[in-house]
């Protein structure tokens, strides 16, 4: 009698804890998925001849979201929407339908559309399955580097692609030997010149990229944090570059010389940034911060997401495929920014460029 | 058997819970990568000409950003189609590169 007592017990015990993985299970797959992160409201945008948004209607969160890249993933899709980064970035998909579909997707009844980025420099190439440019190195002539730049534009406008992370301006490619175009700084500067304005002419925002230089070398295989000393050659393409290129990509590099980035990441450096900014009034966009050159700086990401933001980054690529993470991303900035270690003034300077950069006027 | 399914149910339960308030509990597999002491190695390849991608770091976003990864030999091969480059890792380059945010979340 009391065995079977026990084992009507065991049978109940098993039943609720059922019920209670089953309850924990869809738990974890509803936070997974962004489902607890709250819908931001839409930013409102006043019809007219050039739209326009008014910046005191955006929250705080709404515009360092707005400061944020993500990885646009087809997963991640609906949260993204509900959360409004700035851009979302695009990997490599088989089919030219695949990105088309998944860029309407993405920018389908969005009040403020997305930068749709993508990393187009020849022999890195998302679309290579069906569709192929000559690499960086390949280019001989600044009329071939425009035609070039030309015909990626027409195809990543079509495509609906409207920001891509190119060219690459380093001097030296050590390792891929084919991102950087061939010559010493005034070449690759006249080419990488005649490369962005085709691209621009079609819509096309370009990205002169690894600010200060100095990034494609090869390293200690055992240090993640390098030092590199900068000379004026490696600062030359961005000097020249900067009354056209709408963008400029700032490196993990710790960097000396020309540039000195005080002992910090150059992308994380008040000092680089700052710097750069006093010259350049195009978009400061970060390097993809998860990498180990950047994360192994900090003692936590908290401190991390901070610095990029202080230094002055107006955009930040955090391509972490945790919705939850980029949403406590956004709050620890927020906090940053309420706790005055961030000027708000800041924000709404970045923000503005951005909004201008996807063709509103801003009004404050 | 019913007090081992319930022993097992409650370990399960317990490690939802735990997830659920982001406690990072070490996997299998990320235990295997650390027993794993061979030196990750990450080539990139352009055309026919291979060099070493010491930056990890960059080695799997460069992975990551490509159509497919596939076996060949011992090494895995992440690339997208002609023409462009290829990212070539030992498997404990592969492994460390699954484990990052970038890659599976």
């Amino acid at each position: 009698m009391a065995k079977k007592s026990k084992l009507r017990d065991a049978e109940r015990w098993f039943f609720a804890l059922i019920l209670i993985v089953l309850i924990l299970a869809t738990l974890n797959v509803a936070k997974a998925s962004g489902y607890f992160i709250p819908q931001q409201p839409g930013i409102q945008v006043n019809a007219g001849v050039t739209p326009t948004v008014q910046l005191h209607t955006l929250s705080l969160e709404q515009k360092i979201a707005q400061m944020i890249i993500v990885s646009g993933s087809e997963a991640n899709l609906e949260v993204w929407k509900k959360m409004q980064p700035g851009g979302v970035h695009l990997f490599a998909r088989s089919k030219e339908e695949q990105f088309t579909q998944l860029i309407n997707k993405y920018q389908q009844e969005m009040e403020v559309h997305f930068f749709v980025t993508v990393d187009l420099e020849g022999c890195l190439n998302p679309f290579s399955n069906f569709k192929q440019f000559p690499a960086a190195a390949e280019i001989e002539t600044s009329d071939e580097a425009f035609r070039i730049g030309t015909e990626e534009g027409k195809f990543l406008k079509s495509v609906g692609v409207n920001l891509n992370f190119a060219p690459v301006v380093d001097l030296k490619d050590q390792i891929w030997r084919c991102r950087s175009f061939p010559g010493d700084e005034k070449e690759v500067t006249l080419l990488a010149d005649a490369y962005l304005k085709g691209l621009q002419e079609q819509g096309v925002i370009a990205t002169a990229k690894h600010y200060p230089g100095k990034t494609l070398v090869t390293r200690d295989p055992h240090k993640y944090l390098v030092t590199a000393t900068i000379d004026n050659r490696d600062l030359f393409p961005y000097s020249e570059l900067g009354k056209d290129v709408e963008g400029i990509m700032v490196s993990h590099l710790i960097t000396n010389g020309a540039i000195d980035s005080r002992g910090i990441p150059s992308v994380a450096s008040p000092q680089v940034i700052g710097t750069l900014k006093q010259r350049y009034d195009g978009l400061v966009i970060s390097d993809e911060i998860n990498m180990l050159g950047l994360k192994d700086f900090y003692p936590t990401l908290d401190e991390m997401y901070l610095a990029v933001f202080i230094a002055g980054n107006d955009m930040i690529l955090n391509f972490n495929e945790d919705p939850n993470e980029i949403y406590r991303m956004i709050q620890v900035v927020k906090k940053g920014v309420e706790q005055g270690d961030i000027p708000e003034s800041q924000i709404d300077a970045s923000v503005t460029k951005i909004l201008k950069a996807k063709g509103f006027a801003v009004e404050p | 058997m019913i007090l081992v399914a319930n022993i097992s149910l409650v370990i399960v339960a317990l490690f939802l819970t735990l997830n659920l308030f982001d406690v990072k509990i070490p996997n299998i597999g990320r235990v295997l990568d650390l027993l794993d002491k061979e030196e990750p190695s990450c080539l990139v390849q352009w055309e026919n000409e291979i060099n070493p991608l010491p930056d990890m770091g960059r080695c799997c976003l460069g992975a990551r950003a490509q159509l497919g990864c596939h076996q060949e030999n011992s090494n895995w091969v992440c690339e997208t189609g002609p023409g462009t480059l290829r990212y070539i890792l030992n498997k404990k380059a592969y492994n460390y590169c699954l484990g990052q945010v970038i890659w599976n979340g």
